[in-house]
This record gives structure tokens, C-alpha cells and sequence, in this order.
């Protein structure tokens, strides 16, 4: 049968450690199938990306959010109402430059570390939560913004925090479809 | 003919309203019909009927003094009375109301679904000719709206009726539209096309690994559900509208 019309879809939740060994599982599996860091970091990259792009249409569906008109808005919402939703922290959020496109996430929590003490030997500059950056580069591009996203610091490697930095490269103009401005 | 009309008002309550009621009726009520965009242009329709104009005309008689209903009388005649009749009722219109079809694309004009319910004429076009219609008229408007809102644009282009239908637009920061024609009755359904996108395109294709982005859905279960869904609505009627 149909469900009533209009009754909000009950949004399971799962086990946050079944979520976060899955992650290090897969981690350490792409770490056995690719020798280089960067290699694993772009796969993780590329994995990522494929999440965010569908992981967007979830997020605009749930939180219902209005149209942004600035950059800082959308870096805004990304820290307090994505993170929020889907890892339950909020990093803070800084402007890096001037011109007001590049920002930094700054957590102080990172669930998806909980259980990593230290990253192996010979895997120095591995981006153990690349998937993240990648989630968060999908995203935008779905929403036609165009942004570089990098871990800026890792705690992983020894920094003080973790900084995930979102530089804004343009909007995308779809040719022959909306056009803004 | 004044004096005519006064006998027969006075006798009292128990009038007919048929008596009052002249041939002339339906010429006054075609003749008005341009002005009222927002009615079906079915003669049938409830709110032409006689017997619903000459009950809402003498409905306004609650005085007894006589000039108060020669004047209400006079101004009935004369078609004036013809905006202060009393809207057909929730049933009426609910009767009419129904859902005629329902597209939806994507950012990139791939239309990834087509269902109909009462859909009396076809566009005479090939499907993909029809889909691509749908989707440059609706790329036009946008912009359109856009460019010449005299105010800050809230929420952008939202509906357009005709004397026949009434299309309702949603569309969301990725591009998803969701195009749903609907009969006149029907109000602002924002937040139907809403949960459409939320809980029925979200859940059961994005969701899906399985379902490839950017071409027609072909999951049976979206189609099924969402029919179900539309013919749950409470402006969706059976009898075909």
C-alpha cells in the first residue's frame, strides 16, 4: 500500500561503530590493493565524489534549506547543517582569504578516526578521510559550484587539528540552461 | 415587469426558483464567462446551473421590506449580482479536481519520468518531442521570471494555469523538476511536489545504487509508488475531470 501522503519517512539510523570500522575496512583494503598514497588518496577521492553527488539530493530533501546567495553561506551550511546531519559534529568554519572563496572546516572531532591510533608505517601522507572531501566536492559540483577540497591539516599526521579547506573555484554555468547572472 | 416580479416574491418562501429564472439566464451567464478565467468553461459546471444562481440571488432577500428586494432583484437582473455568488461547494470541486500528468527532469533536460492519469488530448508530437517542449518552455520561463520580476525573486517561477489546467513547477538547487498538471481547483501544492522529490525520487532512486543518475528511471517500484502516491492526493478524483 501507499504510504499516508504525508508522513515524514523514518530516517534509520545505524551503529556509529559498525559505520566507522566499515570506513577503516575499506581504508585498509585500498591500502592493500594500491602501493602509492596517492593512489589511495585518489581513489578515495574518486569514491567520494560519487557519494556526494547523490548524497546532495538526500540533503536537500531533508533539510530544506533556502538558496544561498554567498559563499560564506554555503561553507556555513555545509559545517552546521551537513555535518551535523550526517557525522553528528559541527566544525567551525574560517575565511581564509580576502576575496571570500576559500574557507576551512576545522574539527575538533572526527568520528571517523575513533579507532586509529597512528597511521602505518610507510603511509605517511595517506589522507586517511579523503572520502570526505570527496563527498564534499560532489556535492557542489551538483549544485553547479566548482571547488577544490583538501585536507589542509591532519591530526593523523600530527597536526594540531583536522582542516578540511574548500577553495571556490566558479559557478558553473550549464550552457543552455540556467543561467545566473 | 417589475410589477410581476414583486408578485411573486411576495408570496412568500415557498417560491420555485425556476419561476424567476428566465431563458434569458444562460446568454447573461456565457457573456461573463471571459471575465471569470478561473472556471471550468464546461456548461455543466455546478456554478452555471440555474438553480445555484437564482438560490444565491435570493439568498441576499433576508429582509422583508420590499424595496430592499426589488433593488436585489433589479441588480440580479441586470448581472451586477453575478460576483456575489456564493462559491460551489467543497464537493463541487472536488468532484472536478484530478491530476492529469506528471514529469520530471533532470538538471541536465533528460526526462527521467512520465506518468498520466486523465489526459484527454495528446500533444499530436512524438514522446522525446514533448519532453524537450516541456523542457525548453519551462527553461524560458525561468529566466523570464527571473530577468523581469519587479521584486527580489523569492522562490522563482511556481505555476501557470490556463482556462483548462494548471501547471505546478518545483525545483530543486540540483536541477530536479518536478512538472505536475493538475485541473484548476487545485492549490499551491508545493509541498506534494516536495515530498514527490524527498520521498519518492530521494528514497527510492538516488538511494539506489543500482539506479543509474541521468537517464529515465526504470525502477518499477518508483512507478508504482508514485502512482499510488498521486492517486492517494486528496485533489485527485477517479472519474476523469
Amino acid at each position: 500500500m501507499s504510504r499516508p501522503a504525508h508522513r515524514r519517512p523514518e530516517y534509520r539510523k545505524i551503529n556509529k561503530d559498525l559505520f566507522v570500522l566499515t570506513y577503516g575496512a575499506l581504508v585498509a583494503q585500498l591500502c592493500k590493493d594500491y602501493e602509492k598514497d596517492e593512489d589511495v588518496n585518489k581513489y578515495l577521492d574518486t569514491m567520494g565524489y560519487g557519494i556526494g553527488t547523490r548524497l546532495v539530493e538526500d540533503f536537500l530533501a531533508r533539510s530544506c534549506v533556502r538558496r544561498c546567495h554567498s559563499y560564506s553561506e554555503i561553507a556555513d551550511i555545509i559545517a552546521q547543517v551537513a555535518f551535523k546531519m550526517y557525522l553528528g559534529i559541527t566544525p567551525s568554519v574560517t575565511c581564509n582569504n580576502a576575496s571570500r572563496n576559500e574557507f576551512s572546516l576545522i574539527l575538533d572531532k572526527n568520528p571517523l578516526v575513533e579507532f586509529v591510533e597512528e597511521l602505518p608505517t610507510g603511509r605517511s601522507s595517506l589522507c586517511y578521510c579523503n572520502l570526505l572531501c570527496g563527498i564534499i566536492r560532489g556535492a557542489l559540483e551538483m549544485v553547479h559550484l566548482a571547488a577544490d577540497v583538501t585536507f589542509l591539516q591532519d591530526r593523523l599526521k600530527g597536526d594540531s587539528v583536522t582542516e578540511i579547506g574548500i577553495t571556490f573555484l566558479k559557478k558553473l554555468d550549464e550552457k543552455k540552461y540556467r543561467r545566473k547572472k | 415587469m417589475r410589477k410581476l416580479k414583486r408578485t411573486q416574491i411576495q408570496q412568500g418562501p415557498n417560491f420555485r426558483p425556476a419561476v424567476l429564472c428566465a431563458p434569458q439566464l444562460a446568454p447573461v451567464s456565457a457573456r461573463q464567462e471571459p471575465h471569470a478565467p478561473h472556471l471550468s468553461s464546461s456548461p455543466m459546471h455546478p456554478f452555471h446551473t440555474r438553480s445555484t444562481l437564482c438560490s444565491a440571488s435570493l439568498a441576499q432577500m433576508t429582509s422583508p421590506a420590499q424595496d430592499t428586494v426589488l433593488s436585489a432583484a433589479s441588480s440580479f437582473w441586470s448581472g451586477e449580482s453575478y460576483t456575489r455568488m456564493p462559491r460551489p461547494s467543497a464537493t463541487d470541486w472536488l468532484k472536478q479536481m484530478t491530476v492529469h500528468n506528471l514529469y520530471l527532469f533532470d538538471r541536465n533536460g533528460v526526462c527521467l519520468h512520465y506518468s498520466e492519469w486523465h489526459r484527454k488530448k495528446q500533444a499530436g508530437i512524438p514522446k522525446e518531442e514533448e519532453y524537450k517542449l516541456m523542457y525548453g518552455m519551462l527553461f524560458s520561463i525561468r529566466s523570464f521570471v527571473s530577468k523581469m520580476s519587479p521584486l527580489d525573486m523569492k522562490d522563482g517561477f511556481l505555476a501557470f494555469q490556463t482556462s483548462r489546467y494548471k501547471l505546478h513547477y518545483y525545483e530543486t538547487p540540483t536541477g530536479i523538476k518536478v512538472v505536475m498538471n493538475t485541473d484548476l481547483g487545485v492549490g499551491p501544492i508545493r509541498d506534494v511536489l516536495h515530498h514527490i522529490y524527498s520521498a519518492l525520487y530521494v528514497e527510492l532512486v538516488v538511494k539506489n545504487p543500482l539506479c543509474p543518475l541521468g537517464q529515465t528511471v526504470q525502477s518499477e517500484l518508483f512507478r508504482s509508488r508514485l502512482d499510488s502516491y498521486v492517486r492517494s492526493l486528496p485533489f485527485f478524483s477517479a472519474r476523469a475531470g
